[in-house]
């Protein structure tokens, strides 16, 4: 049995596939889900931040396929547990968000203590560079920013008090903190984490500090709503996937990061996502929202969203040694791209 | 001493190693993925050997007036790599105290941050104007 084929419990023992595949069907047995047998149960590799397996059913002769998603025994910094996903996946599935709809949560299921649930499957193209750039996806590609724009106003229409239920409260991301303050606390305590002093984050978090605008909006923010986190197809996009940092804050976070440059997979200047400029997501998301999006309150996101990831890209580095995957190794130096590109917007300034 | 071949050629024999005569030879998405990730990270150390040194002494030059430091930078690796340590700190702590002419400092970060751009990511734009630079 390869490495690939084992899971590890609370305990770090190795469980089989086929134990666990045993659970599963004990699993979905309890479940509304009619006559049915397992054709398919193996583990997923890359996206790599939880543990995702593929499933595959015949469910009275028909075949079904969905994705198991559990929590994984490391997360990473900000990130909500499945149980919490799972909740903020049927609220927005419920506004009309295209997204894979998530059923059945389970607790104990792969390791006690985390908590997993059922995902549909979504076919499509999700890889970066394909989305921005491959012939096959050019027709998609001019649908959607008016498609991401629907969708992220959609998001946006999800706030504390019409879905004041859903588990998201937690610090930094109070509902009565300022989310600005929130997440340069949320980008501080990561900075304070690393084991090497980041003089270029240091200036850019002043710099942030000092030029805070005021969110006049308390929304569901995203928080990797971005190229490669979008299930594509020939007709545009299929789903918004990976809702790990989802928290309440300012929505224009989500504009912001959209438009940080490394996710413009060779689009460079497309700025939003490598797909249009700034300017026309703006106008798009406007009409769907209905709000006005200042330029100098995007720039201030953008500005966030590169230190954010810049950060977080260090903080890979502990994460190999950690006992992590190898290609983590290649992340952490990237973080002086993300900390000059913050740097080069603040001298050009909001466009 | 040690003769040679020198580091830089044995990187460079081991890169092409793996990219002429491995790369093809594997079928793995997955793995021929991390094999080009491979090939990237020991780009970056030969880079480290050729630019390093230099990039070392600007970054020195740079700073250390900043913050007063009469020393030369230690020829030393591990002194060098102490150095740095607490170069890097006293910066951090002099950005966070507020007395910094921001617009000098960014100034100068962005001329460290190109040389370092130059070693992990050489084919990064770090023109001001990128954004309408695209093909």
């Amino acid at each position: 049995m390869s490495r690939e084929e084992k899971v590890r419990n609370s305990r770090g023992e190795s469980v089989e596939l086929l134990t666990l595949q045993e659970r599963v069907h004990q699993t979905l047995a309890q479940v509304n889900l009619g006559a049915f047998e397992i054709v398919g149960f193996e583990p997923m590799t890359g996206g790599a931040c939880q543990e995702n397996f593929s499933l595959k059913l015949r469910v009275d002769e028909e075949p079904l396929r969905l994705c198991l998603r559990s929590d994984a025994l490391t997360s990473l910094p900000g990130s909500i547990a499945r149980r919490q996903e799972y909740e903020v996946i049927r609220a927005a599935v419920s506004e009309g968000v295209p997204t894979a709809n998530a059923q059945w949560l389970t607790e104990g299921l792969i390791r006690d203590g985390a908590s997993a649930y059922f995902l549909d499957w979504l076919d499509g193209e999700a890889i970066g560079a394909r989305v921005t750039k491959h012939p096959k996806y050019d027709v998609g590609r001019r649908h959607l920013p008016r498609q991401l724009a629907k969708a992220l106003a959609a998001i946006h229409r999800i706030t504390p008090e019409t879905h004041g239920e859903l588990p998201l409260n937690r610090e930094p991301f109070l509902k009565t903190a300022n989310p600005l303050e929130a997440t340069l606390s949320f980008v501080r305590s990561m900075l304070d984490t690393l084991p090497e002093a980041r003089p270029a984050s240091e200036l850019v978090w002043q710099w942030l500090r000092s030029t805070m605008p005021s969110a006049d909006r308390l929304t569901l923010v995203h928080a990797d709503f971005r190229t490669g986190n979008f299930m594509v197809n020939s007709d545009g996009l299929v789903g918004v996937l990976d809702w790990e940092f989802a928290h309440w804050g300012d929505p224009v976070e989500d504009l912001g990061w959209l438009c940080v440059r490394d996710w413009r997979f060779g689009s460079i200047h497309r700025p939003a996502g490598g797909l249009t400029t700034r300017a026309d997501f703006c106008a798009l998301y406007e009409e769907a929202a209905g709000v006005k999006i200042s330029p100098s309150h995007l720039h201030w996101w953008e500005v966030c969203g590169n230190l954010r990831w810049g950060v977080a890209a260090a903080i890979q580095g502990q994460r190999y040694l950690a006992g992590g995957d190898f290609e983590l190794l290649a992340i952490p130096r990237r973080a002086v791209e993300m900390e000059y590109e913050a740097l080069r917007l603040i001298e050009v300034g909001a466009s | 001493m040690h003769e040679s071949p020198r580091p830089d050629d044995l990187l460079a024999g081991v890169s092409r190693f793996l990219a002429e005569q491995v790369a093809p030879k594997i079928d793995d998405r997955a793995i021929a993925f991390r094999l080009k990730v491979a090939l990237f990270l020991l780009a970056t150390v030969r880079s480290e050997l050729h630019l390093g040194d230099g990039h070392a002494h600007a970054e020195w030059a740079r700073f250390s007036d900043m913050l007063g430091y009469t020393d030369a930078l230690p020829s030393d690796p591990a002194e060098r790599r102490d150095a740095f340590t607490k170069l890097n700190r006293e910066l951090t702590d002099y950005i966070r105290s507020g007395t910094a002419d921001e617009t000098e400092m960014r100034q100068v970060m962005m001329a460290s941050l190109r040389d370092k751009l130059a070693v992990v990511q050489p084919r990064f734009d770090a023109r001001l104007d990128c954004e309408n630079q695209g093909k």
